[in-house]
């Protein structure tokens, strides 16, 4: 699952012109869809575009969002991408964050008898901010699509564990954000 | 082969051909019953056997080859196949899993519970931390896309 949103859709949450919007989000990766190929950015690449004194009209831009189901995977080598998604946070949304990591945590320690998942936890932790379920509660505290973590957490880590490096180089990080 | 019409008249016309016909198809069908997992020979299944009437008609009893000669009857066949196609299933035999994979995924489901093929994803109970440990990590070495459907055929998730 994914949400994307629009670049008409970001201009009108964040109350902003069409050409100021798309200029906020050209440099940013986008999918086209539809026959009129509509640019979709991911929500989350979007969020870091928001300055500040936006951030009021942070629920309107998830409102604006489009949800489309999809698989767990959040993707490959995205640590940097978590990384400066959660630098974007203040510190609420940070509180909301650590929640879900140690719900998180927790249903995976009595989800799993063995160890073998855990050299991920790292890795893991940074990415749940991915999940679209979880940056909803995260960014705008709405928990009404958060999943029930004893019976997410252990196939959400199967399909997203992966051996990449926890400590991603800080250049990759400043170009990120 | 006719439709037994003059073997069954024969048979009633007489007491005694009557009770042999009686005791012979009797064991007749809890023999196949045991022999062909399941199946419930009819009687008009075990008149058109040669065995059949002979054993009643005779003096000779019943010859050991009839299994062979029931094994030819349509119902017989098609529930073999169906078995051996089960028990192919379950034991993960690769051909048998190609060819049921072409069906539709609704008609899998359906022809599989005809089937009562049983997964071997064993109830996690049975898991000790060892066997998940190894599950889990040949799972991680899988495409994020087929890690899911190897978790949940080894009772991971």
């Amino acid at each position: 699952m994914a949400n994307y949103i629009t670049i008409m859709g970001y201009a009108e949450a964040l109350s902003l012109s069409y050409p100021r919007a798309a200029a906020r989000l050209r440099h940013l990766h986008s999918e086209e869809r539809g026959a009129r190929a509509v640019r979709l950015v991911d929500l989350a690449d979007a969020l870091l575009t928001v300055r500040p004194k936006e951030r009021g009209a942070l629920p309107a831009l998830f409102a604006m969002a489009t949800e489309e189901p999809g698989p767990l995977f959040v993707g490959d080598s995205v640590l940097p991408r978590c990384r400066a998604l959660i630098a974007w946070l203040d510190s609420a949304q940070r509180e909301r964050l650590f929640r879900v990591q140690v719900d998180f945590t927790n249903a995976l320690a009595i989800g799993l008898r063995s160890s073998a998942i855990f050299e991920h936890l790292d890795a893991l932790r940074l990415k749940l901010i991915l999940a679209p379920e979880i940056l909803r509660y995260v960014v705008i505290g709405d928990d009404s699509k958060l999943p029930n973590f004893e019976g997410w957490a252990v196939s959400w880590s199967i399909v997203n564990s992966r051996f990449e490096p926890v400590f991603a180089d800080s250049h990759t990080e400043k170009e990120a954000a | 082969m006719d439709d037994g019409t003059d073997f069954k008249n024969i048979v009633a016309s007489s007491d005694r051909l009557k009770a042999r016909f009686e005791a012979v198809t009797t064991k007749m069908i809890a023999d196949g019953k045991q022999a062909f997992g399941g199946v419930t020979l009819s009687l008009q299944d075990l008149i058109q056997l040669p065995s059949t009437r002979i054993a009643v008609l005779s003096e000779d009893g019943l010859s050991d080859g009839w299994l062979n000669e029931a094994r030819k009857l349509e119902r017989v066949e098609v529930h073999l196949r169906a078995l051996q196609l089960k028990a192919d299933l379950e034991n993960g035999n690769e051909k048998a899993h190609a060819e049921f994979g072409k069906l539709a995924p609704a008609a899998r489901i359906s022809r599989a519970r005809e089937l009562g093929v049983e997964t071997k994803a064993t109830d996690r109970a049975d898991h000790s931390a060892e066997s998940e440990a190894r599950h889990l990590r040949l799972c991680l070495s899988l495409s994020p896309v087929a890690r899911l459907s190897y978790a949940r055929q080894h009772g991971l998730i």
